[in-house]
């Protein structure tokens, strides 16, 4: 009796498991990490990768948007795959920052097979952040992206309405980003972040934007600590824990009866 | 030679009875009432450092290019105010030092007076006779707040510069005078050319000299009126038990402000306090994320952020925003504060002179509004940062919003109510065990 309901138990279990681990893996297909190096031609890894979402021809299915519309193109690929935000294994997966899966010319082949779906959107940039004037970038860069990325580049949160990925839309922090990746982030705006194209900043400015955001990087630090430079937040704690907190415990010690 | 010198100075003044019962005085000793000394010599330290830099800051906000040492902001438009900030951070020796122990030492004196005003409050010590002492004591926190913002501003920042355009609305949400007080304050329209340069005048020499006069005055009546004491063998309402003043106090209040002074030092040097070159400067069109203001304005801020959108109409006037969460709540919360001596006496009955202090455990009902007051701010001063934690949960801005309005409705009640339980527990069982929670750690030293 005791065995068959311990038995009962293990079976109900394991089946449980399996539907619950069946839901969550049914649409995810292995990146195939393994194969990359040897699997390079584009439509191979296109269709092996992101076909199931976003169509053979790049058309869009339920479980991921068109590749043929809007700021989609070379620059745009380059980027979601570049920042490893694509692809994802799940589509209800938040898009975010990730070391990316592919080698540099696996993404070049991408690419190159995802340009046959003509669409519309920027081509790669050549960026040059050595011909920019930082000055000028300081400026751009608290004029235009400082709102939400921070002016510290430590990114922040964005408190839009409206859809629920919207509402948990975050700006993210700028400090891992290649200047090939800001640049492409500017022309075809990523997710919630408006476009920067050519008709707003010249190629000068966008490469003094460049020069500032590889500075925030890592910036002067003069003056010590930088605490995660979250401002006053982190100071305020610091003036309490590091500050006060000694200072109580030394007057403990000195208040005592001598 | 120096014994014919005093002799000469006594026969003129009359120093020296003075000061040999001044050397004789008797205090106290019990670790909080060093509390406001602490705060005494956060003050003393930003008068120091707070000099040294009045000579080097400009406050006018003519621009011109800035040209100097810190390189990405070279050919970029600035305020003298804002360029000689990063002259005294990048050129003038020790500067950045100076302005950094000057801002430490801002955050911790708030904190000090903060902490020093619980202990006042949760021991009964604001009691008949010292009723003045608490009124003035207030005065020098919300003058310390005042300075600190005024501090703050300075720089000519973007973040503190956002600041200065939230206060700016806030006094434009009074109503009726609002347009004309903002105009009056500021000089015009936001962000008016004056402003700095009247808040250059306010934090150096008017609220300054002002907490100087009152602290003088706080410490006159401590000595005259005499310190408190906790009950205690030997302790009566008519005694003050302790050391004195020669040797034993002067020389733990001199270690004192040795103790302060390193600190300040060794945050000053070692950890960075708004880089504010990193901000930029600033500029109106600009507003930067995250912007938080320095701890202890979180309160208000927090109010600002968790206040519904509402715009109330009421005798014809149009009441914006802003009036509610920034004016009416510091206007109650103040008031409050100031009346609470008379409040309690008048609620108790309670009008006899007190010299012996009471535990939190005395008086439950007032330790529990004690608590449940903190608590109310303690809601309102996290909900400062609400995009930060959105930022770090992943949570929309929105809920975390949501979720700390019900918070500070539900959280106070239910913090007073326990620490009422607890407290009454407390007094009616003297349960010793528990001696030793934190809550009972004011009361230690009167078990010896
Ligand atoms: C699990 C499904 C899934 C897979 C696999 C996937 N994607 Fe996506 N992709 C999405 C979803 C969903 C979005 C929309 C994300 C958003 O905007 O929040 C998206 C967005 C994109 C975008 C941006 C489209 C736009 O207009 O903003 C590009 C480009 C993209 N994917 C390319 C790829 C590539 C290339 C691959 C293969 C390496 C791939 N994706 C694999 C689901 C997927
Ligand atoms: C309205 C807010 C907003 C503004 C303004 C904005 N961004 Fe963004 N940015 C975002 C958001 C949101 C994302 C994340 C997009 C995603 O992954 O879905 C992002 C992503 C980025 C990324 C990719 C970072 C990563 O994690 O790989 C870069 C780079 C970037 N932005 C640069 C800029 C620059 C440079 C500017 C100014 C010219 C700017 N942004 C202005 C909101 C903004």
């Amino acid at each position: 009796m005791r065995r068959a309901v311990f038995g009962y138990l293990l079976v109900s279990v394991l089946l449980a498991g399996c539907a619950y681990f069946g839901d969550q893996t049914a649409p995810y297909r292995a990146p195939g990490v393994v194969e990359v190096d040897t699997v390079t031609d584009g439509k191979t890894l296109y269709m092996r990768d992101c076909a199931w979402c976003h169509g053979n021809e790049g058309q869009g299915t339920e479980n991921g948007p068109s590749l043929t519309t809007g700021t989609n193109g070379p620059a745009m690929t380059d980027f979601v795959l570049s920042t490893g935000r694509m692809p994802i294994n799940h589509p209800d997966q938040r898009v975010q920052r990730h070391a990316s899966i592919y080698t540099p010319r696996d993404i070049e082949a991408i690419i190159d097979y995802m340009e046959t779906f003509e669409a519309p959107g920027p081509d790669i940039p050549s960026v040059d952040p050595a011909r920019g004037d930082i000055g000028e970038g300081a400026e751009l860069y608290q004029d235009n992206c400082a709102a939400c990325h921070a002016s510290t580049g430590i990114g922040g949160a964005l408190s839009v309405g409206g859809s629920p990925e919207q509402a948990t839309a975050v700006a993210p922090p700028l400090n891992s980003s290649t200047p090939q990746e800001v640049a492409e982030a500017m022309l075809v705006g990523p997710g919630t972040m408006p476009v920067f194209g050519p008709e707003t900043f010249t190629e000068h400015e966008v490469n003094s934007i460049l020069a500032y955001v590889e500075y925030l990087r890592d910036p002067n630090n003069r003056g010590g600590l930088p605490m995660g430079r979250i401002g006053p937040w982190s100071e305020g704690a610091a003036a309490w824990i590091l500050g006060l907190g000694p200072l109580m415990l030394l007057i403990v010690w000195i208040g005592r009866k001598v | 030679m120096i014994k014919r010198l005093t002799q000469w100075i006594d026969d003129r003044l009359g120093a020296s009875s003075f000061a040999k019962q001044a050397l004789n005085k008797v205090f106290p000793d019990h670790w909080s009432f060093l509390l406001g000394e602490l705060a005494l010599y956060c003050f003393l330290i930003l008068v120091l450092t707070g000099v040294f830099l009045s000579f080097f800051f400009d406050p006018s906000v003519s621009e011109s290019v800035y040209r100097g040492e810190y390189e990405p902001l070279n050919g970029v438009h600035v305020s003298n105010a804002y360029k000689s900030v990063l002259d005294l951070s990048f050129e003038v020796r020790a500067g950045l030092v100076m302005r950094q122990m000057h801002h430490w030492a801002a955050l911790i004196f708030i904190a000090a007076m903060f902490v020093h005003m619980l202990r006042i409050f949760f021991t009964g010590a604001f009691r008949r006779p010292r009723e003045i002492n608490w009124l003035i004591g207030l005065t020098l926190l919300i003058l310390g707040l005042l300075n600190g913002f005024s501090g703050y501003s300075l720089p000519d920042d973007l973040l503190s510069g956002t600041g200065l355009r939230i206060a700016y609305s806030v006094v434009l949400s009074i109503p009726v005078i609002g347009t004309w007080m903002a105009f009056l304050v500021f000089g015009g329209e936001f962000p008016a050319e004056q402003i700095i340069e009247r808040l250059f005048v306010v934090h150096i020499f008017i609220v300054p000299v002002a907490i100087a006069g009152l602290m003088t005055a706080h410490l006159a009546i401590v000595w005259r009126q005499k310190h408190t004491q906790f009950p205690g063998p030997g302790r009566t309402e008519g005694n003050v038990v302790g050391e004195k003043l020669w040797p034993t106090y002067m020389t733990k209040s001199m270690a004192l402000f040795f103790g302060v002074s390193a600190v300040v030092a060794i945050l000053g040097g070692l950890v960075q306090i708004n880089p504010v070159w990193l901000y930029g400067p600033f500029r109106a069109e600009q507003i930067p994320s995250p912007a938080q203001p320095d701890w202890y304005l979180g309160w208000l801020e927090g109010a600002l952020r968790l206040f519904p959108p509402w715009e109330i109409r009421a005798f014809g006037f149009e009441l914006p925003n802003p009036f509610y969460p920034a004016i009416l709540l510091p206007g109650i919360t103040f008031n409050l504060l100031y009346l609470w001596p008379f409040l309690e006496a008048k609620l108790t009955g309670d009008r006899e002179p007190h010299h012996l202090l009471e535990r939190a455990r005395d008086h439950p009902v007032r330790t529990a509004l004690g608590i449940a007051g903190l608590a109310f701010y303690l809601v309102l001063f996290a909900a400062a940062s609400n995009d930060l934690l959105s930022k770090w949960l992943k949570i929309p801005v929105e809920s975390i919003t949501n979720a700390y309005r019900v918070l500070l409705l539900v959280f106070p009640p239910v913090a007073g109510l326990i620490t009422y339980r607890l407290m009454d527990a407390l007094r009616r069982t003297g349960a010793e065990g528990l001696m030793h929670l934190p809550l009972s750690a004011l009361t230690r030293r009167t078990q010896e």
